[in-house]
Order: structure tokens, then C-alpha cells, then sequence
């Protein structure tokens, strides 16, 4: 046991714990990204127009980002319509954990 | 049976040190319930304990909360290295030049009173909101308890140490790595704990002016927008993340270099001298 006492230190603990958690919350979101990402086809290189439905009342943070990511078109209850987003930018939304599903209509 | 001398976790957990400390908590958690359930003012002025738990879930599922805290931690790590950077860069050049020492100390002690608050306004106009300002201001305020702390170190550094090296031919530098910066390491512990729990305040006030996330941009947004739960939110996690760092990260830092030196004695060490 006492060779094991250094794993109970204060900041190695702490450092582990929250390693740990942070490795297992990336793993799940791109397991869930995946999943979202294989739904639809991504064109590299062109800009998509999607839509995003959300699992979340929407806030000014929200909103914040989905204007960094794309021009929004309209906010319809949960469902919020931007174009303009790159590949870059879909990988971003699909990894967001208060996103439920995109749907995306690409530029023809 | 002791159970605050039992080396098992169980044993550390029910330490009545640590049981009184709960309780307390526990305490003033019942007493603010009671106090803003039967005091008859609204929420929006006086939440609840369940008002500011709800808050904290609602942040945490909107994925609010993490982006604001990792935010202010990696504002707050850039800022605090850069600041320990700066300080001993400067505390280096002055306290090897007895004419720069002499030119800049007086400036040195004037700005080391000058709050980071004053500084923020004139920042945010030459850097504009966002990361620059914060970092500076952060390093601002760290390098000034590291630069006064390692200037005082270097001048009760006992001469004889320095004139020893120089008798037996040795440069500058080696004068600076085997003497100097070995002699002030102290200070500069001292100096960086200080400038640590500095720079955590001034990163809350930063974020509330000069940013748009972060725990003090919480803080104050919460109470703008009329939700002082999530003001509340943000202090609370405000208080619990500085407990970390503290207990995590300073304190070991600390008891593993001045206390294993000698330097410093904490209060239980002298009770048992």
C-alpha cells in the first residue's frame, strides 16, 4: 500500500482526475461527432448550408458561437438554419454536446 | 480509536479537522436556505441554495460552464508564466546593476501600489477587449511581487558569498546561477505565491471588463441580465477553483521547496518545536 501512497497526492490526484475526465468527455463527443458526421456528405473545400437542431434553450453565448461558425439564416424554436459553413466549422458543430443533430444541404 | 492519525483514506476523510470544516459549510448552506426562503424577497435579489444548484446544472448542460472555465484557466496559466518571465527577467537586470537598481527601484515601488484595476482601462484602449489585455494585466500583476521579492532577496544575499566566487575567478553568470539565484530561490517561492493569488483576482476583474467568457465575465453578466444565480454560480467556482490551486498545486509547491529548506516554518511545525 505505501508504495502506492504518491497517487493520493494533492496535485497528482487533482491533475489525474481531471486528465482522466476530460479524456473520456473528448472521446464520447467524437464518438457522437462521428456518428453525426457520417449522416450527411461533407464536401472539403465548399461551404455547406445546414441546419442544427439543438437539445438546449438557446442563449446569447449560443448564438455567439453560431455566428462564428456560419451566417445564420433563421432560429425556428430549436432548429437554427445557417449557410456558409465550412468542413472546419461542421466538425465544430457536430462536437458540440448541446447539439443533437445537422442536417446539411450542400452547395451545388 | 485516533482516526485523524490513521494513514488510510477513510482515515483522512473522517478527520474531525475536516468534519468541522463540512459542517460549517453545511451550516451557513442551511442558514442562507432558511434566510432566503422565509425572508420574503424575490429570488432574482436573494436566490436560493436549489436556485444557485439549478443554475450551476443549466450552465453545465448548455456546455456553457466548461468553455468559461477553460477559458479562465488557460488565460490564467499564460498570464501567471508570463508574468514569472517578466519578473525575474527584470529582477535580474536590476539586481546585477547596482546603477539601473538605483534608477529604477523608486519606479519599481511606485507601481508595485498601483492596483491592477487602475490599469485595465488604459489597456483595454491600447489592446483592445480580449486575450492581450488580459495577459498583460496578469503579468503586470505577477512580475511585480516576484521582481520586489527577488530585489530584496538579492540585497540581504550575504556579500561574502559573492566576493568567495569572485576570489576564486568566477564569471558574472556563474556568480548569478551557483550564488545569487540559488540565495533569493525563497523569494522568488514567496513571490510567486503572492503574485499566484493576485493574479487570480485580477483575472476575475479582467473578464469582467475586457472579456466575453470566463468565470468573472459570469459573474457580472449573470447579475447584468437580472440571473444573480449564475452571479452566484460563478462565485462559487470562483472560490472552489482558487481552494484547488491552492491545496493542489501552491501549498505542495511550497512544502516542497522553502519549508524542505528551512525557510519557512508553518504553524504546526512550531508547535511541535
Amino acid at each position: 500500500m505505501n508504495k502506492y501512497r504518491w497517487i493520493l497526492h494533492p496535485s497528482l490526484a487533482v491533475t489525474m482526475i481531471v486528465l482522466v475526465f476530460s479524456l473520456v468527455t473528448f472521446v464520447k463527443r467524437d464518438f457522437k461527432a462521428a456518428e453525426i458526421l457520417a449522416s450527411f456528405e461533407m464536401v472539403p473545400e465548399k461551404k455547406h448550408t445546414i441546419m442544427v437542431e439543438v437539445g438546449i434553450e438557446l442563449e446569447a453565448f449560443h448564438m455567439e458561437r453560431f455566428q462564428s461558425h456560419g451566417k445564420m439564416l433563421k432560429v425556428d424554436a430549436n432548429k437554427v438554419y445557417l449557410r456558409a459553413v465550412t468542413s472546419k466549422n461542421l466538425d465544430w458543430f457536430a462536437h458540440q454536446p448541446w447539439i443533437n443533430a445537422i442536417t446539411v444541404w450542400n452547395r451545388g | 480509536m485516533d482516526l485523524s492519525m490513521s494513514p488510510t483514506l477513510l482515515g483522512k476523510l473522517l478527520n474531525p479537522k475536516l468534519l468541522k470544516g463540512v459542517a460549517g459549510i453545511l451550516l451557513f448552506v442551511l442558514a442562507w436556505h432558511v434566510g432566503a426562503k422565509y425572508s420574503g424577497v424575490s429570488s432574482y435579489f436573494f436566490p436560493t441554495p436549489h436556485d444557485v444548484f439549478d443554475a450551476f446544472l443549466t450552465l453545465l448542460n448548455k456546455g456553457v460552464l466548461e468553455v468559461y472555465l477553460l477559458d479562465s484557466l488557460s488565460r490564467y496559466v499564460i498570464g501567471v508564466f508570463s508574468g514569472v518571465f517578466v519578473g525575474l527577467s527584470v529582477a535580474i537586470v536590476l539586481g546585477l546593476n547596482k546603477k539601473l537598481a538605483a534608477i529604477f527601484s523608486p519606479l519599481v515601488n511606485f507601481f508595485y501600489a498601483v492596483v491592477e484595476a487602475a490599469w485595465l482601462p488604459l489597456f483595454v484602449i491600447w489592446f483592445g477587449y480580449g486575450l492581450t489585455t488580459i495577459v498583460t494585466l496578469l503579468t503586470y500583476v505577477v512580475a511585480f511581487p516576484i521582481l520586489y521579492n527577488m530585489l530584496g532577496g538579492i540585497r540581504t544575499l550575504p556579500i561574502i558569498y559573492i566576493n568567495a566566487m569572485r576570489t576564486l575567478g568566477a564569471t558574472k553568470f556563474q556568480i548569478l546561477k551557483d550564488v545569487i539565484f540559488p540565495g533569493v530561490l525563497p523569494n522568488i517561492v514567496v513571490g510567486f505565491r503572492i503574485g499566484a493569488g493576485f493574479a487570480f483576482r485580477g483575472l476575475i476583474i479582467a473578464e469582467a471588463i475586457a472579456a466575453t467568457s470566463g468565470i468573472g465575465f459570469l459573474i457580472f453578466d449573470g447579475a447584468a441580465n437580472k440571473h444573480t444565480d449564475r452571479t452566484i454560480v460563478g462565485m462559487i467556482i470562483m472560490g472552489a477553483l482558487w481552494l484547488i490551486i491552492d491545496l493542489a498545486y501552491l501549498r505542495p509547491f511550497e512544502r516542497a521547496t522553502i519549508q524542505k529548506w528551512g525557510m519557512v516554518t508553518t504553524a504546526e511545525q512550531r508547535e511541535t518545536q
